[in-house]
Order: structure tokens, then sequence, then C-alpha cells
């Protein structure tokens, strides 16, 4: 097995089964690559809404920086993850079954292996950033873990050490945490949040139990399968949060039926006022003549320039987020980052964007002039 | 609890208890471990999976509100205080279209898209209300006056929002009439008026007052000031209006009925409609900041109760709504500041 641990190095055939999970490995190392490409290409599939034609459209117009961007910024939270996971559960097999820890044949146990520690530190503070608040006691639960764990594998004798790192600092950590969460806590269970309740309270409390070691002959087996269903579901949950994040902007998108440069400047008093289509839609593209749109039912739609009257931005959907409990003003569902960084005032609702026309202010529409 | 199960002693019996205990320890630790990757499931269904109240904004597309260039409301247009046309200017006033504005403001209507049509009381549960040119249509909403009852929650394309109004049945007759009026029974045998529709009309009935049903209360109180009939019994808040209208000439009088009649809005089938607009009154009732009903009430309800004693107008407080699911921006639950445009504009 390429994932976890492949059994008894000592058992005869043990080095066929080395060259052959070494081959595997290498399989897994050629294919995890092509899966960022592969959630792109879903991506502009999904938005395409199953139609070639616009999907070719698409391929055409939209950057892959932008593309990139995209998956980097909405899966960034993915990569600490994945370091964390790998090294809590790899340390916590090195130090249950010693002798079930190969990293000749198992690929958890030769990352553990070679993990140095500043990638788990650099991990730890990415995520620090980039984790939302309700999955920071997760966080300290598996830093913690890690850092317990490594400590019994790598100072046996020290007891001291072992006393504080393992007992002592999970202890002191896990009281200031729950103190700090408890207004949270108290919040979601108002709000009948439980799930935020459970991952705002439980972890810190379990990091106590999870510096050492588990019984020997199930460490091997929980390892393997944890990461066997890890893998197996990862590429369909990132394909799910990828697929929902936006990578065109969405506009409100005034057009009239006689060009602008045809209309008059001063309209007649007493005349029937311009019928104005607002189309809410995704920008694919603006060149020198026309406006290309893609529309909420996923078809591409040509404007030409002069007939667009105005054209304002509008707020994505998605990111509205599900809970209402905060925690010293911070809101459960943003990371560091957002609660750091001074976000832009509320606007009031744009018309346009609930698909009407903003006739009331006609000298605010600033027209397309290209 | 943290030793290692492969601390060793040098005794037998040492060894004995330390590996035995070494190995519960390692037995609460697996359950540890268990709980945490069940916490780590719970995090991933959260993160993924998790469906929780639409947006406002799901709302509005479900309710069809998005693309809908003109807000339609039915409202009355011959009840003072409540609900009137000013046939000069061609506007209306009332406590019900401040109301009107306030929900047409909430759902992201500009006052320039929301047209005030004239509804009459019948009319209300089916939604149709007449243009100026006489033809008619179906309304969005229906903000006239509509008692919330049982009777009409059970009819077809009739859903109530929360009310918006408490009022009660009460009875004003001119301000001659001579006998007392501290129940209905007290009317017994005498002309009453009330509308045909009209939830007032049963307990009148039940009194024993010979009763004449109109489609308009204006008409009621016209054959009331005509002296053909001796009293009109309906909703407090509508005969209040028309008492500070004529203060020389009509009575409110307090008849003690129980039942409190609470208005709602009917947004007729369309139950995302009724989300937003409890959403709307919601934030009314919660948002400390947002007097818009209280400064309906302030301008329309509230100058007219010296002339009504002792009959209360209205229940001078919003009544409860209950909160609505809705997913929100941080910023709009924190009620940082009034959501959309305030209807200010007349």
């Amino acid at each position: 097995m390429a994932l976890g641990d492949g059994g008894d190095p000592t058992e005869s055939g043990a080095g066929d089964r080395t060259v052959s999970a070494r081959q595997a490995q290498h399989w897994l190392l050629t294919v995890v690559p092509a899966f960022p490409l592969l959630l792109l290409v879903l991506r502009l599939w999904h938005l395409s809404r199953q139609d070639l034609s616009t999907m070719l459209v698409l391929v055409q117009y939209v950057s892959p920086l932008g593309l990139v961007s995209a998956l980097l910024i909405t899966l960034l939270w993915v990569l600490p993850l994945v370091v964390l996971a790998v090294a809590a559960l790899g340390t916590l097999l090195w130090v249950s079954a010693p002798d079930r820890f190969d990293p000749e044949r198992s690929l958890l146990a030769r990352a553990t292996a070679r993990l140095p520690g500043w990638v788990i530190m650099a991990a730890v503070l990415l995520a620090l950033l980039t984790w939302q608040f309700r999955f920071l006691p997760c966080l300290l639960m598996l830093a913690l873990a890690i850092l317990g764990l490594r400590t019994r594998r790598r100072h046996r004798e020290d007891h001291l050490r072992r006393y504080l790192f393992c007992l002592v600092l999970p202890l002191v950590a896990a009281l200031l945490a729950e103190a700090w969460v408890a207004p949270a806590a108290i919040a979601a269970v108002r709000a009948q949040e439980w799930v935020t309740v459970v991952l705002l309270t439980l972890p810190p409390l379990l990091t106590v139990f999870l510096t050492g070691p588990i019984p020997s002959p199930v460490a091997p087996v929980l390892t393997r399968w944890v990461l066997i269903a890890a893998a197996l579901t990862a590429p369909f949950l990132l394909g799910a949060i990828f697929l929902r994040a936006p990578i065109l902007p969405m506009v409100a998108v005034e057009i009239i039926s006689t060009p602008v440069s045809a209309a008059p400047e001063q309209p007649v008093p007493g005349a029937s006022p311009e019928p104005v289509e607002v189309l809410i839609a995704r920008v694919i593209a603006v060149d020198d003549r026309t406006t290309t749109l893609l529309d909420e039912r996923g078809s591409v739609r040509f404007v030409r320039n002069d007939r667009v009257r105005s054209q304002t931005l509008c707020p994505e959907l998605e990111q509205v987020p599900y809970s209402t409990v905060r925690v010293h003003g911070w809101h459960a569902e943003e990371t560091a980052l957002e609660w750091a960084i001074p976000r832009r005032p509320p606007a009031d609702p744009d018309p346009r964007c609930s698909g009407r026309p903003f006739d009331d202010a006609p000298d605010t529409a600033i027209p397309v002039t290209r | 609890m943290v030793r290692a199960g492969g601390d060793r002693g040098n005794r037998v019996t040492q060894e004995d208890r330390g590996s035995r205990r070494g190995s519960v320890t390692r037995g609460v630790r697996l359950v540890a471990v268990l709980l945490s990757l069940v916490v780590a499931v719970a995090a991933v269904i959260t993160t993924v999976l998790l469906t929780g109240p639409p947006a406002e904004q799901d709302l509005l597309r479900e309710a069809g509100v998005i693309g809908k260039r003109e807000l339609l409301i039915g409202v009355k247009d011959d009840q003072p205080g409540i609900a009137q046309l000013d046939p000069k200017t061609g506007t209306y006033s009332g406590f019900d279209i401040d109301i009107a504005w306030m929900i047409a403001a909430d759902l992201g209507f500009r006052p320039n898209a929301v047209r005030f049509l004239a509804i009459e009381s019948e009319d209300r549960a089916k939604m149709q209300a007449r243009t100026d040119d006489g033809q008619f249509v179906i309304v969005d909403l229906v903000i006239a006056s509509y008692s919330i009852t049982e009777e009409r929650e059970r009819l077809s394309g009739v859903t109530f929002s929360a009310p918006y109004l408490a009022t009660e049945q009460s009875v004003i007759t001119r301000l001659d009439y001579a006998g007392p009026v501290d129940t209905l029974i007290d009317l017994r045998g005498k002309k009453v008026c009330s509308l045909s529709t009209a939830t007032s009309e049963s307990p009148a009935a039940k009194a024993g007052v010979e009763l004449i049903s109109k489609k308009r209360v204006s008409e009621c109180v016209d054959a009331l000031l005509a002296k053909q009939v001796e009293a009109v019994t309906t909703d407090a808040a509508i005969l209040a209006g028309f008492v500070a209208k004529y203060p020389e000439q009509l009575r409110h009088h307090d008849i003690g009925l129980d039942p409190s009649e609470m208005y709602g809005v009917n947004t007729g089938a369309n139950e995302a409609l009724r989300d937003l607009v409890n959403l709307s009154l919601y934030d009314s009732l919660t948002d400390p900041r947002d007097r818009r009903w209280e400064d309906a009430f302030d301008r329309h309800l509230r100058p007219e109760q010296p002339v009504n004693l002792p009959q209360p107008v209205a229940v001078a407080q919003q009544p409860d709504v209950e909160e609505v699911e809705v997913r929100r921006w941080p910023w709009e639950t924190a009620a940082i500041r009034p959501r959309a445009v305030p209807a200010t504009v007349r």
C-alpha cells in the first residue's frame, strides 16, 4: 500500500513488496500534480453548464493566471491541513508502533521521517492565518499533538521534557483555549449550531489525550485507513469547494436598444423612457466592440459596447456565512487574515443587482464609450 | 496518564502493573483519536456539505423579486390614518402605506419602483387590485388592514406574514348618540353598519344588532353621518381615523371585546416573499436604530388617540415577530447600519 504502512518488513517477500510499494508511490506522485489541472478544467466545464462551445469561449478568454490565483486563494488552507495531518498521523504511528514504521515502504512513514520541524511550524503559521476561526481549536489540537508526539519520540529518556510537552502544555493550552472560546461556544449553543459547539470545545480537551502512543496493533491499521479514506474523499471535497468559488466577476449591465451615441443628449420631455434591460451576468471579456457576458443560465451574450448604458459590480452570494457566532468581534467563519485586514464598508444594495434599472439617477450612469 | 506503555521497571510486579496501566492509557488515547476523527468529519461536513438556511438574496430570487421592475402593493384607499388616497395629488398616505414603504425598501425597491393599487376588502385574498384604467391586476403584496384569522389562512392563495399592528374591534356612533355603548349588546335592535367581509361581522351578528353590510368602510361612515345607521363597527385603528377626521360629529366607544385584530401582509402563495416581509418586520422590531415602525405609528396613529378616548387606537408597540432563518453578512447580523434604502421619498 502506497499510503500507509504495509505490514511487517521482516517477513518473506518483503523485498518485492518494497519495490511494488515504491512503484505505487511513484504513480501517486505522478497523478497528484495533474489534480489541480483537472480541477481548473472542471471549473470551466461547470461554469459553461457542460456546453462545449461555451467552455471553449471561456478557455479562450479566461486567464490561466487568474484561474490559478482563484484555485490558490480558495484552497490555500488545504496545504497546512495536508502537512499537519500527515505529520500527526505519521508521528502517531512512529510512537505507537516503531517496528511497523518503515520509511522504505510507506509514504506516510517516509514523509514523516523527512518532514523538518520548520515546515510544520510554517504550516501552523499558515493555518493560523488561513483557517476559519471555528477551526482554530482543531489547529491547536493538531499542533500540540504533533509537538507532544515528536517530543516523546526524540527525548525518550528526558522525563521532565516529556512531562512538560505531553501533559502540562496541552492542559494549560486547553484551559486557556476553552476560556477564550467559551463566549463563542455559549453563543453557538444559543444559536443551536451544534457542530460549531463541538468544533470549538472538543479539540482542546482531546489534545491532552493525543500526545502519546495508542495500542500498537491498532496504530498501523488506523493510520492507513484514515489516510486512504482521506485520499479517496479529498478530490471530491476539494472539487466541491472549488466549483463554488467565483472565478469571473458578477456584474449587472444596463442594456439599451438604441446605441448610446445615437441617443439625444437631453431626454425629450414627455417622451417615454428608453426601455432598459438589466442583465445580471459574469464578465468573460471586454474588447473594443463587445462585452462578452455569461448569464446565469450559462449562455454567452455578446453585447455591443454602445448598447451598454452602465454597469456595476454585484456581491457574490456564495460568501454569505452560515454561522452567526462571533467571539471578541471575530466571526466564526472569518479567518485571521479576514479579521485583521480592513474590509470594504458594506454598501447599499444597487437596484441593478436586483435586475432593476438605475433610472432615478440617470446622471450617475456611466456610459461605456470605448 | 501520559506515561508511555514502553516504560518498564526492573521488578516483575512493577512491570506487570506498568504495562497494564500503559495499555489502559493507550486505549483511552485511541478513543481520543477516534473522537478527533469525528470532529474532523464534522468539520468537513460543515465546510462542504452544510446547506444552511437560504441567504437573503436566495429568498429574493425564489420570491421572484430579482428582475421585477415594479412592486405592486394592494392597499386601502378610503381609510384615513391607515391608507387613504388623496384624489388631488394621487398619493397615498397612512400607517399601512408607511409599512409598505418600509417593506418595499427592504426588498430593494426604491420609491419610484413601488406602485400602490386600491384593493377592495373582498379582493384581498385573491390579491386582485384595480389599476387607474379600470383593469384588475394581481398584486405582489396586500397591505390593507387585513386581519390574520385562521379561516383566512386556510384559503388557498393567502399567506400571512407576521403581524405588523395589533388593534381590536370597536364601535363608533354619532356624537349625539344618547344610549350607553359599553358592549355590542347595548346596540341590540339598532342598525349597525359593518364591512361585508370584516371579522367584526360575527360578534355583532351574535349580539343581535340589525346588521347593514357595506363593501367599503367609508360608505358605512357616510351612512352614519347621514343618520341612516346608528353605529359602525370594525377595527379601532380604522374607525379612529374617521373620528379624528370628524371629531365634532363622531364618537368612539370601547366595547370591551377581548380578541385582538392582528394585521398581516398577504403575500399570496409566495412563501419566500412572506419570509422576506417577516425579515423586514423582524429587523424593524429588533434593530434599535430602525425607527421606521415607530415613526409610522407616531405620524399616523398616535395623533388620533386624544379624540378617540377611551378606546385605544392600536397597541403602540410592534407585535412580536419570530426570527427568520436566513444567512446574512456578519455586519447585517451585528446591525452595524440600517439596511437598504430608507423610504424617505414620498
